[in-house]
């Protein structure tokens, strides 16, 4: 019914495109669910496949959690949030809690994973002027935190680890690794400018 | 210390789905009740969400047609009406500001408030263990409305002790999650079946080293969902475990054993 060609929007996470989008879907537009998907999909996709580092695991925990995005988006709530956030939230959700069923790969072989991949950051997203703009901006916010500010975030975040592990791996006590987390995820907000509520 | 049972601390780990289970239900019954934590939750969604943007990479061609082949066959949820799901956590709080922030919903696949089935639960049991074992027990029974901030905050203490730690108990899906430092534990469980004999309640049992066995609360899941706390000395107690016994409890256990955790 809806010609997608007619409602070009640009290819770049977090445009208020994206919310507008998700408002539709939300009243159970599908048309409007295909214009989102462009949006969402690579983000989802590789923060899945960050976490998980394996690539049809990675597809599938995508899959599922695009159909949330649609099964899921009456309870979005614009003013509360973007709606990358919204996905972004639901996609890490879905993926930590594969990696942490997955008892076959250790904890020990996710470390090692991701020491050995902490610089393919720089290689993901350089191909738009736009995307690489995007990239070096939270480039340089994630520049402004500690090492070991970094480290926690690293650990929590893309390799799925409890703030309980990260202190383990760290070797420092739980509070520690709970204020590194949080405050390092203060600076980056700061840095971004992104802190709206 | 104070950061470390500081609920307002967890915000960061929150964002990074870094809490264990039961830390995660504790903090998001917090959320309810703190404007200012889940604003800052929600900046700091916004800040996740762009580090998440560094890993973006082309979806598979593949994945676009099953994405749309499920959302062709997949029913959205109802609509939510964000205003009167704020009224009724209003409500639901003693002491909360109407009209502050809305609760956090982002996380979609948590079931309800947490409050609600507190609310509804019959009876919170707060139990005190005697230092001695086997020694005095009291136990003061509360209300369930006037018992549900307190349960809520209790269960926030003992899961955000510096201490904590959580066993799984094979009773549904249930942890005990106890700490040395606050002298308590709190058995928080989900999924949990009904007693199998009709009209006999759960009653849970601490275990000493000596083989001997201090009366616990007793519980009945509400919608599956238990919750409930043991105060005291529990550096003594070797094993927990969880019988089936006529309602009002027993001093001693007389019915078969339904869970057993070693500690």
């Amino acid at each position: 019914m809806v010609d997608s060609r007619l409602h070009a929007v640009p290819d770049e996470p977090g445009t208020p495109a994206a919310d507008t989008l998700l408002g539709q879907v939300a009243r159970g537009d599908a048309a409007a669910f295909e214009r989102l998907y462009p949006l969402v999909a690579g983000s989802v996709y590789g923060l899945a496949l960050r976490i998980v580092r394996n690539p049809a695991l990675a597809e599938e925990v995508s899959q599922e959690v695009l159909v949330d995005v649609w099964r899921q988006a009456p309870r979005f709530d614009r003013t509360r949030g973007s709606a990358m956030a919204w996905v972004l939230t639901m996609a890490h959700r879905r993926a930590v809690d594969r990696v942490r069923r997955e008892e076959t790969q250790s904890r020990a072989t996710r470390a090692a994973a991701q020491t050995a991949t902490e610089d393919d950051a720089a290689d993901v997203v350089v191909d738009e002027v736009e995307r690489a703009w995007e990239a070096s901006r939270v480039r340089h916010a994630v520049a402004r935190l500690t090492d070991m500010q970094r480290e926690a975030i690293e650990l929590a975040f893309f390799s799925g680890y409890t703030h309980q592990e990260v202190a383990g791996v760290l070797g420092i006590p739980l509070g520690t690794a709970k204020t590194r987390i949080r405050d390092g995820l203060i600076r980056l907000r700061d840095a971004l400018g992104v802190d709206r509520p | 210390m104070t950061t470390d049972t500081n609920p307002h601390g967890l915000t960061g780990a929150y964002v990074l789905d870094a809490l264990e289970p039961f830390e995660r239900i504790a903090f998001e019954d917090h959320l309810d009740t703190c404007p200012e934590c889940r604003e800052e939750v929600a900046g700091l969604r916004e800040a996740a969400a762009d580090l998440a943007a560094l890993t973006r990479v082309p979806a598979p061609a593949a994945l676009r047609r099953r994405v749309l082949d499920g959302v062709a066959r997949t029913p959205q949820v109802g609509r939510v009406d964000h205003a009167a799901r704020l009224d009724r956590a209003a409500q639901a709080v003693a002491g909360a500001r109407p009209g502050t922030a809305p609760d956090d919903d982002a996380h979609p696949r948590r079931p309800t408030a947490w409050q609600r089935w507190w609310a509804a639960a019959a009876a919170v049991l707060v139990l005190v263990v005697g230092g001695a074992v086997g020694g005095t027990i009291a136990v003061r029974q509360h209300r369930a409305d006037e018992a549900t901030a307190a349960a809520q905050a209790h269960m926030m203490l003992i899961a955000t002790a510096p201490d904590a730690v959580s066993h799984a108990v094979p009773l549904g899906t249930s942890h005990v999650v106890m700490s040395g430092a606050m002298q308590a534990a709190a058995l928080v469980g989900e999924d949990v079946p009904m007693p199998a004999n009709p009209g006999m309640t759960y009653q849970l049992w601490m275990v000493h080293a000596d083989g001997t066995t201090a009366p616990g609360p007793t519980f009945v899941p509400d919608r599956g969902r238990v919750l409930t706390f043991v105060e005291g000395d529990l550096g003594k107690v070797t094993e927990l475990t969880v019988t089936e016994e006529p309602m009002g409890g027993s001093r001693a256990p007389t019915g078969d054993v339904v869970a057993t955790v070693a500690l």
